[in-house]
Parts: C-alpha cells; structure tokens; sequence
C-alpha cells in the first residue's frame, strides 16, 4: 500500500487526530516525531518531519523498530482508538484495509492537495560541482551546463516525496557527493542523477514514464541505454556564454532558475502537413498480397495527439521532427528521412548482426507499436486487413 | 533312443487350462493379424508421448529379467561348483531360452519394421546406443542358450556324438552367458539413464543398471522356484528320482541365495536415495509407491524367504518366490510406465489397451505350450538313462 | 553427434566380428574433446516477437509436403488447445496466458536439434545424425521402428505413424535440410513475418541474443533457452515470460544425452574384461577343491577297504583256526566216545566249518555283523 499526498492531506486536515497540546496548530505532531535520546521519549519537532522509512527501516535497527512494526502499531492503534470514539469514520483496522488493491480502490483520492510546506524549494539550479569550486575559492569551469529542476512542478506530478527523496528530505548532494561517501552509500551524484535502473533517479524516473501507454509504442522498441548530446541538453539547458557569468551568490542562482522555468513555453507540437505525407504503399510482399496503404498522416496526428496530452512528452520532444525518430530511429532528426529499404534488407534475412529485413522491420515496428499503445484493430494476425490477398 | 514309456502321459486333451490357453491363442493370432495389417494404433494405445507400453515394460523388461534364472543356475552349478543344483539346471536353461526367444518374439510385435531388427547388429551399428547393447547381447545370448539346450534335444533325437560335443563345451558357454547376462540385464536398466527428466526421481538412478543387474539375479533364482513349484504340482509324473531328491536343497539354497541378495539390493537402493538425496519425495504419492516396492516386495519377502529356509518350510519359499516375481514385475512397470512420464497430466498419461494386454498374454501362453512340449519329450527333468553317468 | 564418445564396443571385438568398425572409431575418439562443428546454424526464437499467426507451421506443411489438416492455418480457435508435434506436425505454435494479464504469449515448438542429441545417441542403428551444418537428421532407410528415439528426446518431439503397418517412420522437423542445401531459409524462418524467428550462425545467434537482453533487460530473462540445456541445442530461445511458465522445462539439466550415458556404456569393458578372468578362476577354483575332496574321498575309501580286508583275513583265519581245533576236540572226544559213527560224523562237522569259510568270503561284513 502506498501512503500518498492524498491519504497525507486526509490525515493533515482530520480535525478528529488534531493533538492535545495545545501549541500546536496542525496535525503534524500527531504522527511526525523525533526521538529523544535523553529523556528517553519521542517528541514532535517542527521542521524535522520526513518519512516513517527514512528512520524506521525494513527491519528492526538500534535506533529504532521496523517500519512493520510501528505502522501496524501506530497506524492500527489509532484507528482502532477513533473507532472507538464513534465519532467519525476512521481509517482501515482490518488487514485488507492497507494490503488488498480491492480495498484501496474504495479509498477516497483527493486530486487537488495543497502543497506540503516544509520549506522545500521552488526551483533548484542543480550545480554542485561549480558551487564546490566557488566554495574552495577557485574558478568555476563549464564542464557542462547546470541543470534547472523545478521542484514545485514533480512535487504535483509526484505520489510521495520519497518518489526522490528515499532516505531523507535533505538535498540529493547531501549524500551523494561528486566523488561518493559512506553516506550515499558511495554513489555518486552523476550516478544519482543518472541511473537508468533506479526509479528515484531522474533519468530512472524518465523512462519508467516512457512505459506509459501512450509514450510505449516509440520507446519500448528504442534501446533504453543510448543517451547521446543532444538528450542530454534536454536537462543540462542551461546556456551561459562562459563560466564567469555563473552566479556566485545563491539567491542569483535561484533567480536563474525561476527565469529559466518561467520561459518554458510548452505550445501543443505540430508538424507541418507538407512535410508529412498522407499514405504510403508498401508492397514488400507483393509476391502474396497487394500492396499496403499505410496511412502515415493519421498516424502522426495521432502520434502527436498522444504526445501533446502530456507535458513531459511536450518538454522532451520540442525539437522538431524528433518525435518522428520513434519509427525513423537512427536517423536525423529532419523531415526527409531515409527510406526503410536503405537499411533494412528485402532479401530474405540471414542474420549476420541481428538487423531486421525489411518485412521484419515493417511488421516489428508497426505490430509492435499497435500492441503497446493498446491500438486493438486490426489484430497483429488479421493479415488481410492491412494488405489485401493477390487474387 | 529309447524312451521310458512311463515318461509319456495319457492325458485328456481337454482340460480347463488347455482349454483357456487354447482361447488365448485363437485371439493372439487374431490380434497378430491386425497388428501386422493395421499397424500399431489398431491394437495398442501408444502415442507420441508415451511410445513404450506393456510389450516393452512387460515383456521385454520383465521378460528377461525373469529368465534369469539360466544363469544364476547355471553358473553356480559349473562355476561356483556347487553340483546339487544341477537338475535344476536344465530346467531353468529351457525356461531362459524359452523366455528370452519369446521376449525376441514379443519385440517383432512391438518394433514397426520387424524384419529389420538383425539391422542394428549386421547393417549399422549405433555402438553410442545402449539399446544396442541390449540387442547385441540378446542376440548373442539367445544363441548361447539355444547351443546350452541343444544336448536335451540332442539326447531326445538320438545324435550322442554332436550331445558331447557340446557337452564339452559347457563352462565356456556358461561364462559367455554370465557376461552377456550382466551386460544386457544391467544396460536394460541403464536404457533409463537418458531421461532424467521423464523418470521420476525416486526411481532414476546412476544406479539403475546395477539395480537391474542385481534384482535380475533374485527375480531368476526366485522364478527357478516358481517355475519348480509349478512343475512339482503339473510335471511330477515327468520328474526322475534325482530331480525329486535334489528339489529340495535346490528350494532352501536358492531361497537363502536370493533373501541374501535382496538384502544387498535393498541396501544400495537407500545408498542410491542418498546419493541423490531425494528422501523429500518419500512424502509424497509416489514416494508411498516406491515404499511399497522396495519394502513390501524386496525387503519383506527378503525376510520371508530368511525365516522359510531357517524354518526348511518349502512351501512358504514357494510362495515368497511367487511375491517376489511380482516385485520384480512392479519394479519395471514402475520404471517403464508407471514413473516414466510422471510429470505429464493424466490425460496424456499410458494404460494399455485390452488387445496389448492380449498379445502379452498370447505370448506367455506360446511359452506355456512349448514348455509343456519340450519337458513332455525331452529329458529335462530327469536324466537321460543312457547319459546319467556324466555331468 | 557423438564423435566426442564413440568409445566402448570396441570391447565387442572378440564377441562380434561387427564391432570391428566401433573399435577402429574408439581409437579415433581418444581423449579429444569435440566442441560442435564450428558451422553449426541455428535458429533464434525470439518469443516476444512471435503472435501467434501460425504462418511458419503453414510454411513447415507446405516445405515437407505434409497432408493440409482440417483446420486451415488461418483459424487460429486452434491455439486454445496445447498441442505437440505428430507424425504429419513437424511444428506446433502454442499460446499461454500468463497471469492476469489480457496478452498472450506464443511459443513455436518443433526439434531443438540438440548439439549432442539425446535421439542419435539412442539409436541402435544410427538412423539419425547431427549433421556439420547443424541439422539432426533421420535415415528412414535403417529405421527398425523401436521409438528408444521417442523415449529418449527430452522435449518430446519425434513423432511416430503408428497406423503405418509396413513402412512406418519416426518424423520430425529437419531444420529444412534439403531447402537449406539449396541456399533457402528454413521454410518457418522465411515466413515468419516478424521475424520472431532468425537463421543464422548458433554462435552468432548467442551474440544477437545476449545483445537483445542487454538492450532490453525489462523485457527479456536474462536466460538463452538452448545455450547450454541438455548440452545446447541449434535453436534458442528469449523470453520476457520464465521459459517454465510457457512450456519449456527449465529443470533438464546441462548434461548431454551422450553423457548421461556414457557412465553405463563405460562399464562395458569391465564387464567384458573381468568377468571371464575371474569366473574362469572361481572355476578352476571350485574344480580343484573338487578334485582335492574326491582325491581325498578315494584314499579314504582305499583305506578303510584295505582295513577291512586285513580284518576279515583275520577272522577266517580265526575260523579255520577254531574250525580246526573244534575237529580235534570233536575227534578227541569222539574218539574217547564213539568207534566209526563218531569219525564220520567229525569229517561231517569239518565240511560245515569250509562252507562257513566260503560264506565269510563272500560277505565278510555279515560275518562281521555276526
């Protein structure tokens, strides 16, 4: 089960487990705690909330019991506690009630949540590396250009704040440093920022979202490890003439950064109509079937349909043509692409690199496509419905 | 020569057991008809998946360890000397010979081109099969037992000079017999060593040739009693004093031999469950199964067959021989069609069809008959008067 | 196959003039280690890829010259049922739901052609064989029909006419032997129109393989189904689905057919080596203790005659001895006694005691009772 933004502000904004104390004005003390070694006793500190995981782990540790226990302790004991009130209705205190996706189902989702504040940026420039060599009093080179995150728009596009945050709320540099340290369990800043395996990373998190039915069609056929120059200026965009004009001051930098967010523009992609054309015949089968229309037009609009629904898709495909590398992959981006034939062979395959003839690129990307993106019709064995049998 | 006329009976034709062998013979030759016109589907229930049946697993497996007996009489009567035994010798040599030209026949049956079954050991030789093995050494030992009877059927024609020549050479033939033996009763065992994953565990074993080898041993000895038994009670009128004198050390040696070995094999068959380590399949269905073989027909009638020579009771070793030879008949059937194919759903599981079960049933019957035919007029169990003095 | 392990008859030398040309391979075989041949092609199945349309079973009917079966092969109701390969089925396309999922998945079975297969190695008359180019093939020309070929395959793949009464055969896919001669494509390869199935190169096939899970590590096992199953076979398999939850068992093992029996077949020359030296010794064994007790019975025998003999001289000498002094008595006394009656009657007395001495003669041991 999942404990989301939604279940977080039906818990924050509860009136019935508001705490006793009376100097606090919110719910936060009536879960968030910190432990105080000294007097032996848990106490709820302003400003210190984070997850239950970041300190309550898989299993049970010295400083504290497993995440287990003390859910099934705090979460159940509460609920059971309001249960008893009769007050109001409380939340689950049966086991299916966290552990059953039936059951969750029946839990109200509440869309629009107020923001969490917990002094959280609204932009990062994301420049460790400069920021460590102004820190050491030295000249900040321009490896390569910071990055702007905007933070206040993934904490709306995002469940939990532990989709990044997994060990705590500090910033990812505070663990992971450019060269690695115990604390980050020696991983580095590029690679938590980059690790394709690893949904917390950004690139990680990037492409789980490429599994999305409407992006599946393009990416699940393209090779998830190839990152080239141009993907990464996506992120790295940053443009600065040299690395004397990098703000040294940190509010400069935050200043940066929102300019920078706010001249993102996301218009809705469109091609030009000429440059895409309205059908094309193939007829590499032509031996057994007439030759197939293949309705290229539609298939774009509907391509770009898809596409435009989706900001990250907006973002990430701003160049023009690239969306058409989805099919014309390993090809510039450019409205004149090769022809398939070019490399896929018509011969009749021998594998020697594994390169796809051209009947096998043709069916591979067009079947492939219809099945991720759940087009239905026609089957991927309804053979006469896209090429009509040679009478 | 001259025969004893006492020797030949004035029986009735008609009794019930002719009467019944005379009904399975009608219906085999029917069902040799259809088999050799129709093809293996018309008469039995052989598939792709299960292309062995009762015609292997009965008649070749069981066959031939059944007609073990010409060796182990033999070579302990030649070899190891021990002279007492020797009117069982005859006996048991015509029930091998008999057993192995029938298992030879039944295979006519069961291969789909019959008349090519001299290819393997005069065209083409697969040397990597050890079904191979089974067929040289069949062939071969068939034709050893066909030269070791030939002196009974000498006496009864009257050639004395070719009897002695043959005579002469006994231990020769008896070792041949024993090394074919070895070879072809364990590599019947070992045929099973190629499917690992179609035997079930408790019963696969690097062991399985010894196993075969060793069980066929006490299945001979065992079947030399039975078929003694049967012939005390049948054949009595056609026995000579000797054979009478001597039948009862035959049935308490043979009976203290055979609990010897069956120890023995119970013995290496818990070393072959370790070895592998499968005592976790005991627990289960098949594993009561395979308790049931090992402890209720070895181990027990092992014990049986101790008590009845402790006790001299030659009945009750009569009857652990007939127990025996059943479990010598459930351990191949085991082998060959109750465990082969165990992980298959049941629907696509073997039972034998009636006809299948008739033609094994013909087969004995011929076997039965010429039994009958050849002690009624040759010298077997008794001695020739005119050759009594040599042996 | 098998030329790594054509080792043992050669043993049969002595018992089987045939076994001659197994003994001149077993020199041949020697201690050398065959790795395949080096041009072995095979084919990937890339099982992702496939859908099920059954185009390549069609191809495989029409290639083979099989008999067209009820069901034309664009109905495919067929796949709702499991099926296997039969006499006139070389391949069968299989369709498993897995889980909950809406998706299907479709598996193509027909021979692996194993690198060492488990048929060849079985057969008593060398019907089928692996041949450089990667194909098992069967002779149908040698075939005795005991299906050992059937019982041994470990994917239950050669099938059997069993309504064949006089000239039934063992069938099964031939990786398009003859088409691939000519320079064709397996006919299943060629018409596959995803090319869920590939020819090509076993070696190079790996590479492809391996290069296709490393590209796409969510959506393949990290598992080459063939690689090393039974000792590898010409044809792989990738998966995104586990291989056991599709139909291929995953629990065959590495070890090859030819291996798994080699154990047994090695102990062919023990056998054949020992066993007539050793019975030939516990033969003159037991023969010389017989020899040795019947020696020993007949010196027994000789003396206990011998004293027998002694005995019995003793007693009639005894006798005549006793006979004699009993006729002087006698004749003292008839003397003493009697004149002519008592003389005649002494002579009388003396023949009864000669008859007595004939009678011990004869059976010395009633004399010796009495």
């Amino acid at each position: 089960m999942a404990f989301d933004k939604s279940l977080h502000y039906r818990h924050v904004s509860a009136e019935a487990i508001r705490p006793i104390e009376k100097d606090q004005k919110d719910n936060c003390g009536a879960c968030h705690h910190e432990y105080d070694k000294k007097a032996r006793k848990t106490v709820y500190v302003p400003g210190k909330e984070g997850a239950c995981q970041y300190c309550h782990l898989k299993t049970d540790t010295k400083e504290a019991r497993s995440v287990q226990t003390v859910t099934h302790e705090s979460c159940l004991n509460c609920h059971l506690a309001i249960k008893a009130k009769k007050v109001i209705k409380t939340g689950p205190t049966v086991c299916e009630g966290c552990h059953s996706s039936e059951f969750q189902k029946s839990i109200k989702v509440i869309d629009s949540v107020p923001r969490i504040q917990r002094k959280q940026p609204d932009a990062v420039l994301m420049a460790t590396a400069m920021n460590q060599a102004i820190a050491a009093g030295k000249e900040p080179l321009m490896g390569i250009s910071p990055v702007v995150f905007d933070h206040k728009m993934h904490e709306t596009s995002e469940k939990t704040c532990q989709s990044c945050h997994h060990a705590s709320l500090e910033k990812c540099s505070a663990c992971h440093t450019t060269t690695g340290d115990k604390k980050g369990d020696f991983i580095t800043l590029e690679k938590a920022m980059h690790a394709l395996r690893d949904t917390q990373s950004c690139v990680g998190c990037h492409a789980q979202a490429q599994k999305k039915q409407d992006c599946a069609g393009c990416h699940t056929q393209m090779t998830s490890k190839k990152m080239d120059q141009q993907a990464c200026k996506s992120c790295h965009s940053i443009e600065l003439a040299d690395a004397k004009r990098f703000p040294a001051k940190s509010e400069d930098q935050v200043k940066l950064a929102h300019s920078a967010i706010a001249g993102r523009k996301m218009p809705p992609i469109a091609y030009d109509k000429k440059d895409i054309p309205e059908k094309v015949a193939i007829d590499v089968m032509k031996k057994d079937y007439e030759a197939a229309a293949f309705p290229h037009r539609k298939v774009v609009d509907t391509l770009l349909a898809r596409l435009n629904k989706d900001t990250m898709g907006k973002y990430f495909h701003k160049d023009m043509y690239s969306m058409c590398q989805g099919c014309h992959h390993n090809s510039p981006m450019t409205a004149t692409p090769p022809k398939c034939v070019t490399c896929h062979s018509i011969a009749p395959q021998k594998a020697s690199n594994g390169r796809p003839g051209l009947k096998g690129a043709y069916h591979g990307q067009c079947i492939g496509c219809h099945d991720q993106m759940g087009i239905e019709k026609p089957a991927a064995t309804a053979c006469i419905e896209c090429h009509k049998k040679k009478s | 020569m001259m025969e004893r006329p006492s020797r030949i009976s004035i029986k009735p034709m008609i009794t019930p057991i002719n009467v019944v062998l005379g009904i399975i013979l009608a219906i085999g030759c029917v069902l040799t008809v259809l088999r050799f016109t129709g093809g293996l589907s018309v008469v039995t229930n052989l598939d792709d998946n299960n292309p062995w049946g009762i015609w292997i697993g009965f008649d070749l497996l069981c066959g031939v360890a059944l007609a073990a007996g010409g060796y182990t009489t033999s070579s302990a009567c030649y070899i190891f000397g021990l002279k007492r035994y020797h009117s069982a010798v005859r006996p048991a040599i015509l029930t091998a010979f008999l057993g192995y030209a029938l298992v030879v026949l039944a295979l006519h049956y069961d291969v789909g081109r019959p008349w090519r079954l001299p290819f393997p050991i005069f065209w083409q030789q697969g040397t990597t099969s050890l079904l191979f093995e089974v067929g040289l050494c069949v062939f071969l030992y068939l034709t050893v037992l066909f030269v070791e009877f030939t002196p009974a059927a000498f006496e009864w024609l009257g050639f004395p000079k070719l009897r002695e020549k043959i005579v002469k050479l006994t231990i020769l033939l008896t070792i041949l017999g024993v090394v074919l033996s070895t070879l072809h009763q364990s590599s019947l065992g070992a045929l099973y060593t190629i499917v690992p994953s179609k035997l079930h565990p408790l019963w696969y074993s690097g062991y399985l040739p010894v196993y075969f080898f060793i069980s066929s041993m006490f299945a001979g000895l065992s079947m030399v009693l039975f078929e003694g038994s049967l012939a005390h009670k049948y054949m009595h009128d056609k026995m000579d004093e000797t054979h009478l004198r001597e039948s009862e050390g035959i049935v308490l040696g043979f009976g203290k031999a055979a609990s010897f070995i069956m120890a023995g094999y119970v013995a290496i068959k818990v070393i072959g469950l370790s070895v592998d380590n499968n005592w976790h399949y005991l627990f289960t269905g098949y594993g009561a199964w395979f308790l049931l073989e090992l402890i209720g027909f070895v181990a027990l009638p092992a014990f049986v067959y101790a008590i009845g020579v402790r006790e001299k009771n030659i009945r009750l070793i009569q009857r652990t021989a007939v127990w025996t030879v059943l479990g010598i008949i459930l351990n191949r059937f085991n082998i060959s069609l109750i465990a082969f194919n165990w992980h298959l759903p049941s629907a696509e599981r073997y039972f034998p069809g009636w006809m299948e079960i008739a033609v094994s049933l013909f087969i004995v019957a011929i076997g039965i008959v010429i039994y009958r035919f050849v002690t009624t007029h040759m010298p077997i169990l008794y001695e020739h008067p005119d050759y009594r003095s040599d042996h | 196959m098998g030329i790594s392990r054509r080792k043992f008859l050669g043993w049969f030398g002595g018992l089987s003039a045939t076994a001659a040309t197994a003994a001149s391979t077993a020199i041949a075989g020697g201690n050398h280690h065959f790795e395949g041949h080096p041009d072995t092609m095979g084919v990937l199945h890339d099982i992702n890829r496939c859908i099920g349309c059954r185009k390549c079973e069609e191809a495989c009917n029409t290639v083979n010259e099989l008999p067209k079966p009820e069901k034309p092969f664009d109905d495919l109701s067929v796949l709702d049922q499991k099926r296997r390969t039969h006499a006139d089925v070389y391949t069968v396309v299989n369709q498993f739901k897995i889980g909950n999922e809406k998706k299907h998945v479709h598996v193509k079975k027909q021979c692996n052609h194993c690198m060492e297969p488990a048929c060849a190695s079985a057969c008593f008359v060398k019907a089928f064989k692996k041949m450089p180019n990667g194909s098992v093939v069967y002779d149908e020309s040698v075939c005795v029909g005991c299906r050992y070929c059937m019982i041994a395959c470990p994917f239950n793949i050669p099938a059997y006419e069993y309504d064949n009464a006089f000239s039934p055969k063992v069938t099964k896919c031939t990786l398009c032997y003859p088409r691939v001669q000519k320079g064709l494509l397996p006919g299943c390869v060629e018409a596959c129109p995803k090319e869920a199935l590939i020819y090509g190169n076993r070696k190079e096939l790996i590479k492809i393989a391996r290069e296709r899970i490393n590209k796409h590590p969510d959506q393949y096992i990290d598992h080459i189904y063939g690689e090393h199953e039974m000792g590898g076979t010409s044809w792989l398999y990738i998966s995104g689905t586990p291989f056991s939850e599709i139909g291929m068992r995953e629990d065959l093992g590495v070890t090859s057919a030819p291996e798994l029996t080699s154990g047994p077949l090695s102990a062919v020359p023990i056998v054949v080596g020992l066993w007539p030296v050793l019975l030939t010794g516990i033969y003159a064994i037991s023969k010389r203790k017989d020899k040795v007790a019947e020696e020993e019975k007949a010196e027994a025998v000789k003396a206990a005659e011998n004293a027998a003999d002694e005995e019995m001289k003793k007693q009639i000498a005894k006798i005549k001895q006793d006979a004699a002094k009993d006729k002087e008595a006698a004749i003292k006394r008839e003397v003493k006694n009697a004149l002519d009656e008592a003389a005649k009657e002494a002579e009388e007395k003396a023949k009864a005691a000669a008859e007595l001495t004939e009678t011990a003669d004869a059976a010395p041991e009633k004399k010796e009772d009495e």
